[in-house]
C-alpha cells in the first residue's frame, strides 16, 4: 500500500498506457482481420 | 488511407501513444513560491511542488529561486540536509514544501526531481488534475473534427450520390460520439475534484449530453429507416449537416453565454480554447497539448478508416446475396 500511495502518479500512467496499448493491439487485430477480407474474392 | 496499410506505421503510433500517454502523468507538476504559500494559507493544500534553483545552502537553511526569480528559505532538517549536500548552487530541484507561517519560509518535505528535463506549470486550482487537459481537451478538438469531416462527406454525397461517401460519413459521426463521450467521461471525473460532483447540469454538461442525443438519433434513423439503401443514405446525409449546424452552438457558444463553472464560461477565458487565440499555459503543456490533440487524431482517422473498409466489406456481402 505504501508503495501505490508514493508512487500514485506512475501507477496511473503505467495503468493509462496499458489501456490505450491494449485499444491499439485490438485495432491492429481488426486491421489484420479486415485486410484478409479485403483480398478474398 | 494507404498509411494505415503499414504495419510499421501502425507500431510507431502505439508505442508513441503509449508513451505520450505515461509521460501525461510522469512529468512533475511544479509552481512557485508564491503558489506555495497561497495555498496554504487559504487552506487549499498545505503541501505543494515547487521548482527552485539551488543558490546556495546556509546554516539552517537553503536559499532558492523559483522560476519566477522570487527567492525562498527551504528550512534544512536532518533529513533535507543530505540532499542538499549532493546538491550544488545552479542545480534546478523539483520538492514538495510545507509554507511555515512562523519562520516564513518553507519546510522540506520531500525532493521529487533533480534537474529535471521539463516540467508541467501547476495551474490554480487544479494541482495534478491539471494532467486532464492533455486528455480532456485534445477529445474535444477531435470529436469536433470528426463531426466536421463527417458533414462534408454527407454534402460529398448528396452531390456525387457515391456511396463510399455515406459510409464515411457514418464512420466519422461514430469517432465523433466516441470521441464526445470520452471527453464527456474525462470532463465528469475533472468535475468531481474541481467541483465536487461527476455530473450536476451544468450549461457545459448539459450542451454536451444534448449534442450526444442529437448524434445518437442519427444513428437510430440510420439503422431504422426501412427505405431503400439510396434513400436511407439521402435522409441520414441531410439529417447529418443539420446535426452538424448544432455543433458549434453547443460546444463552444453555449458555454461561453451561459454562467458556466467551465473555463470559458461566465466571461472567463479559457487557458487553451478562446476567442483570442491565444493559449494561456506554459510552453511544455503546451506542446504536450498539441502532441496528444495530434495522436488522438491520427487514432481517430484510423478508426473512420477501419468502420469504413468494414462498411464497404458488409455491403459488398449484401449485394453479392
Amino acid at each position: 500500500m505504501d508503495f501505490l500511495e508514493h508512487n500514485a502518479l506512475y501507477v496511473v500512467g503505467i495503468i493509462s498506457a496499458v489501456i490505450w496499448f491494449g485499444l491499439f493491439l485490438f485495432m491492429f487485430g481488426v486491421e489484420r482481420r479486415v485486410r484478409k477480407l479485403e483480398r478474398e474474392p | 488511407m494507404r498509411l494505415f496499410r503499414s504495419n510499421i506505421f501502425l507500431w510507431c503510433l502505439g508505442i508513441v501513444l503509449a508513451v505520450q500517454v505515461y509521460l501525461s502523468f510522469e512529468i512533475p507538476v511544479a509552481g512557485s513560491f508564491g503558489d506555495a504559500a497561497m495555498l496554504s494559507m487559504s487552506g487549499v493544500q498545505d503541501v505543494t511542488p515547487v521548482k527552485a534553483t539551488l543558490v546556495s545552502v546556509d546554516s539552517g537553511f537553503a536559499r532558492f529561486s523559483d522560476l519566477y526569480g522570487d527567492s525562498g528559505r527551504v528550512y534544512v532538517t536532518d533529513r533535507s540536509y543530505g540532499t542538499y549536500k549532493s546538491s550544488r548552487p545552479g542545480d534546478v530541484l523539483v520538492m514538495s514544501v510545507a509554507y511555515d507561517r512562523s519562520a516564513k519560509g518553507f519546510d522540506l518535505v520531500e525532493i521529487i526531481r533533480e534537474n529535471p528535463a521539463i516540467t508541467f506549470p501547476m495551474i490554480q486550482g487544479l494541482g495534478e488534475l491539471g494532467r486532464n487537459m492533455l486528455f480532456h481537451v485534445p477529445m474535444s478538438m477531435v470529436a469536433f473534427l470528426a463531426f466536421l469531416l463527417g458533414t462534408i462527406y454527407s454534402v460529398l454525397y448528396l452531390v456525387k450520390k457515391n456511396h463510399d461517401y455515406d459510409r464515411r460519413a457514418r464512420a466519422s459521426s461514430a469517432g465523433g460520439f466516441l470521441f464526445t463521450a470520452l471527453a464527456t467521461v474525462t470532463g465528469s471525473i475533472w468535475a468531481r475534484f474541481s467541483w465536487g460532483t461527476f455530473w450536476n447540469w451544468d450549461p457545459r454538461e448539459t450542451s454536451i449530453f444534448i449534442l450526444l442525443l442529437i448524434y445518437a438519433a442519427y444513428f437510430m434513423l440510420r439503422s431504422l429507416l426501412e427505405e431503400s439503401e439510396d434513400k436511407k443514405a439521402r435522409i441520414a446525409a441531410v439529417y447529418n449537416i443539420i446535426a452538424f449546424v448544432s455543433v458549434p452552438f453547443l460546444m463552444f457558444v453555449v458555454p461561453r453565454i451561459t454562467n458556466s463553472l467551465h473555463p470559458g464560461g461566465g466571461g472567463t477565458e479559457a487557458p487553451l480554447l478562446n476567442l483570442s487565440g491565444k493559449t494561456h499555459t506554459a510552453p511544455s503543456l503546451g506542446i504536450m497539448f498539441e502532441i496528444s490533440t495530434l495522436l488522438f487524431f491520427i487514432v481517430f482517422l484510423w478508426m473512420k478508416d477501419l468502420v469504413t473498409r468494414i462498411l464497404r466489406i458488409h455491403d459488398k456481402r449484401a449485394e453479392a446475396l
